[in-house]
């Protein structure tokens, strides 16, 4: 590791901090600072007068706006994101329980992604204008016009109604089971950790339409990233070196082409991440997936706002997060990155 | 005199260039020679075809490229017609190239001593005999005495550098250190001082004579510059839009340059005591090589003493004469008749 | 434009004849939306319960829905909807975005630091996230559809604008422009919009099939454009429910017409950018 890694690693720490704040502050405006008025929201569609009062003055809906900011910080700093009007339970609590059947997904959609994307646009590179490069450039141009809820769509009715190897698109597990004893709460990780596996096919096969779903929507920006980068690494001097000391095929595209190509792909992955998340939103409601998209969906319809505005401020938090965590991976495994740079 | 045969022997080589807006003919019935431990220049202007010449000889020529006659044989195969698996023993291992911008020609993430390894490996150098840790270390010594040979100080350390960390002169030799650490009979050096300042261009070109002359090593050196060939090289051999105009030693090619394309290069190549008006220019310019209807001779139209003639047909430059010139009218011959 | 700038259009229309479908297709899509509801056969939210989720034949190309409405005519009639909706989205995008770009890479100090500052918060959101948010604190209608998406899309125009400009400001164009008399007003308008223009236009095809989809997709889950108006979205929520029934039809067409319209978006604007900009070709 280059000296002063762990400087420039503060660096990024530091440098995340504003986003949050802005994150924090965008949340709070579009809960608070609007036309119309916030208590009526947070009272609920069929509230009388009386109730909208006393819930103004409850959540301080009635003080100075700086004061209620601090007051807003104040509360998140204590974990109260507020209390869903139709379950009653308070916000932070339900996101927490449900994030992970979110988590299990974006995680195996990207893993998926990769594994397609990543050789897809390596093999693409090393042949162009060959049958992959077309298919590369089709998934390219065609991923970014999909819009998920439709791919969802095609997918249950070919691979379920049509051809029935799919399960039915209603949640995270055929109601016969029940879900493995919470440890990580990924079903998969979970199921394995006591060796139930029926169990853990019968989780699997909920997840491969969803995930599929999700993966399709995201071999798009990968592959283009990794096909344009390797093309440019393959052209670079010191490829031509490699190449005129002999070194293996293997060896030049693998070690000293692959490795540097897939610098400028990690860095995407931040991008990535934004429209898994955007898209779970969606690929949820399609699937009947129990995880944080679906719940504020649901609140969304019943004009339960808390939720929303929680879910909201939830996913910003998170894409700060992983952006952060995806910054601080390539300052590892970058070696020029240093103070100076 | 015992005439050794030459270690490279280019001869009659041509190639073409298919591009989008016509056939480039970037090579014409090259003959080129180096011996055993000899240091021959090649110089030319930038399109000359210098560089590619060496990188069709290695077979890392663009795809675009394409041989269209000659040989040029090295340790008794023939260049030009080997297969991809015979080229990759011989690259690194028999043949070795080096090139200019050093610090953009080496693998930025991997630390330097590092890829000197993989090309020991590559070539199974000082780990025949040897397996596992006991074959590491012999890689590591190795490494870090190649860093030794081209004057590397505390090579132990040096070898976890990473080329950025490096000065352009530092990574010039390492690529040395890389192309000399399996001990080839030829080096082939790309324009390596290009880029680099007027001390440390002195340095490297020492380092590689030095090497050379202690290894008996074959050696290419691809220039543009005249002057610096006239330092370094026993013998220069002069190109001209892809014909190779002029071969001769060094010496004899400076007392009397016999085609008129390197007389007109050494008048504008400033010596130690020119001036800016003792400077005379090479006339025109490079002809355009995708026309078909280019001139037998490509200098015809830049040169003081073309007749007809020299359109029809050219010369071939003689491979086996001490100083050979393609031109029929050369400079120091009868004046021609004039039309 | 002159003839260089035809002779090249001519030549990348040439060199992939993909781009002349995309711009048909884009054609075809804008006709649709002008004059639509015009053409079609049936009375988009005229309900026939007789021929309730009937399979496409010929009387009803694209079958008909639960409330056997005609789902070919449905379609076509949202195309005016979601193509409206995209359109002053990206304009006000644009309009906006570009303004505030242009005053960040100019004036810098504050103002860039402030125009940063908010387009980064922006981004710190997953965008489609944000949108929601927007929408469901602003009030449930279409207008405010039409702002979140505006919103969401804001830090791409002022991203090109700001560097557009600052690649200007220290070559010393700016400078010289000012030194030569001009006001900033004048600069602005005269010497760095017009140079700007290329890659804004660029990214506002690309960002065009990216807002149909965003507005489709609020629809989808409920925001902004209500039942029984027809916009592709909300067709295809209305089919969601068929699909594991077997009434493909009711999702699947809207849901084909939309990836076709974003697809051909997509296509010119790539054709564009290989116009104007060819150096960015992956």
């Amino acid at each position: 590791m280059a000296e002063g890694t762990v400087s420039v690693a503060l660096r990024r720490l530091l440098a995340a901090l504003p986003n949050l704040a802005g994150v924090i502050v965008i949340t709070f405006v579009l809960t608070r600072a609007l036309p119309g008025d916030p208590a009526a929201y947070f009272a609920g569609g069929a509230a009388t007068q009386e109730a909208v009062n006393q819930v103004r003055q409850q959540l301080g809906l009635d003080r100075p706006l700086p004061e209620q900011f601090l007051r807003y910080v104040a509360a998140l700093a204590r974990g109260d994101f507020g209390t869903s009007l139709t379950t009653g339970q308070p916000v932070l609590q339900e996101l927490v329980a449900r994030l992970p059947a979110s988590i299990e997904l974006v995680l195996l959609a990207l893993t998926l992604a990769c594994a397609i994307a990543l050789p897809l646009g390596v093999m693409a590179a090393t042949r162009p204008g060959s049958w992959i490069d077309q298919l590369c450039r089709v998934v390219t141009t065609a991923g970014v016009s999909l819009p998920t809820f439709f791919t969802g769509l095609v997918l249950s009715y070919v691979f379920y109604f049509l051809l029935g190897w799919a399960p039915a698109p209603l949640g995270r597990l055929d109601p016969v089971f029940s879900p493995p004893p919470q440890v990580s709460g990924l079903y998969l990780i979970d199921a394995l950790l006591v060796g139930d596996l029926p169990l853990w096919w019968a989780c699997f096969k909920q997840l491969v339409l969803p995930t599929v779903t999700m993966a399709l929507f995201v071999l798009a920006p990968i592959a283009r990233m990794t096909r344009a980068s390797m093309l440019q690494v393959l052209s670079s001097d010191f490829i031509r070196t490699a190449r005129a000391s002999g070194l293996s095929a293997t060896t030049v595209r693998v070690r000293y082409a692959l490795r540097n190509a897939l610098l400028p792909v990690v860095t995407t992955l931040g991008m990535v991440f934004g429209f898994m998340l955007g898209s779970s939103v969606i690929i949820e409601k399609v699937f009947g997936w129990p995880g944080v998209g679906s719940y504020a969906i649901d609140a969304l319809t019943a004009s339960d706002y808390a939720p929303v505005q929680g879910f909201v401020l939830a996913m910003g938090v998170l894409f700060v997060l992983l952006n952060l965590g995806v910054d601080l991976l390539y300052t590892l495994i970058d070696p020029r990155i240093t103070l100076d740079n | 005199m015992t005439l050794q045969p030459p270690l490279l022997d280019v001869q009659d080589f041509s190639l073409e260039f298919r591009t989008r807006s016509g056939t480039v003919q970037a090579l014409q019935h090259v003959n080129l020679r180096v011996g055993k431990g000899e240091i021959v220049g090649l110089v030319g202007e930038s399109g000359s075809g210098k560089s590619v010449l060496s990188y069709a000889m290695l077979g890392i020529s663009d795809a675009a490229a394409k041989v269209t006659g000659g040989s040029a044989m090295f340790g008794g195969i023939d260049l030009l017609k080997a297969d991809e698996a015979t080229l990759l023993e011989l690259r690194g291992r028999e043949i070795s190239m080096i090139f200019q911008s050093p610090r953009t020609a080496l693998n930025p993430i991997r630390p330097v001593g590092q890829q000197i390894e993989d090309v020991l490996r590559r070539h199974a150098v000082a780990t025949r005999g040897r397996t596992g840790p006991d074959a590491a270390l012999g890689l590591r010594e190795r490494a870090i005495q190649a860093l030794r040979d081209v004057a590397i100080a505390d090579p132990e350390r040096r070898w976890h550098a990473y080329p950025f960390e490096l000065s352009g002169g530092m990574c010039q030799r390492v690529m040395i250190a890389i192309a000399l650490a399996c001990g080839p009979g030829l080096l082939i050096a790309d324009e390596p001082t290009t880029g680099l300042d007027v001390t440390t261009q002195a340095a490297v070109m020492d380092l590689i004579t030095s090497l050379a002359r202690e290894r008996e090593m074959a050696t290419l050196f691809i220039t543009h510059d005249l002057g610096l060939a006239a330092d370094y090289c026993d013998r220069i051999v002069v190109m001209h839009a892809g014909h190779a105009v002029e071969s001769a030693p060094t010496p004899a090619l400076f007392a009397q340059p016999r085609h008129p394309y390197t007389a007109r290069l050494m008048s504008s190549t400033p010596g130690a005591t020119s001036t800016l008006q003792s400077l005379l220019p090479v006339p025109g310019q490079l002809p355009d090589l995708r026309r078909s209807d280019l001139p037998a001779c490509r200098f015809v139209d830049r040169c003081e003493r073309a007749q007809p003639r020299c359109r029809e047909s050219l010369p071939p430059l003689p491979p086996a004469a001490e100083h050979g010139v393609a031109c029929w009218y050369p400079i120091g011959a009868p004046e021609p008749a004039h039309a | 434009m002159s003839s260089s700038t035809w002779k090249h259009v001519r030549y990348v229309l040439s060199e992939n004849p993909v781009t002349l479908v995309a711009a048909s297709l884009f054609a075809m899509f804008v006709v649709l939306a002008l004059i639509g509801p015009f053409l079609v056969p049936y009375d988009p939210l005229a309900s026939n319960t007789a021929v309730a989720l009937k399979p496409p034949s010929a009387a009803h190309w694209f079958g008909t829905d639960a409330l056997g409405r005609d789902i070919f005519s449905r379609t076509i009639v949202a195309t005016r909807l979601d193509l409206g909706i995209a359109v002053s989205a990206v304009v006000l995008s644009f309009a906006i975005g570009i303004s505030l770009g242009l005053a960040a890479g100019f004036f810098g100090g504050w103002w860039d630091l402030t125009v940063t500052r908010v387009s980064d918060t922006i981004m710190a959101f997953p965008l489609f996230v944000l949108a929601m948010g927007i929408v469901a604190a602003l009030g449930n209608t279409v207008g405010n559809i039409v702002l979140a998406t505006a919103i969401i899309n804001l830090p791409f125009y002022v991203r090109v604008a700001r560097a557009e400009t600052n690649v200007r400001r220290n070559a010393g164009f700016v400078e010289a422009a000012r030194l030569a008399g001009n006001t900033d007003l004048r600069i602005l308008s005269h010497h760095l919009f017009p140079n700007i223009l290329p890659p804004a236009m660029v990214q506002v095809s690309l960002n065009m099939g990216w807002a149909i989809l965003n507005a489709a997709g609020l629809s989808f889950i409920g925001l902004g454009v209500r039942p029984p108006e027809p916009e592709w979205g909300i067709l295809v929520a209305e089919g969601a429910q068929f699909i594991v029934s077997g009434e493909w039809w009711v999702s699947f067409f809207p849901g084909a017409v939309l990836m076709l319209a974003v697809f051909s978006f997509n296509l010119l604007g790539d054709a564009l950018r290989d116009i104007f900009d060819p150096r960015k070709r992956t």
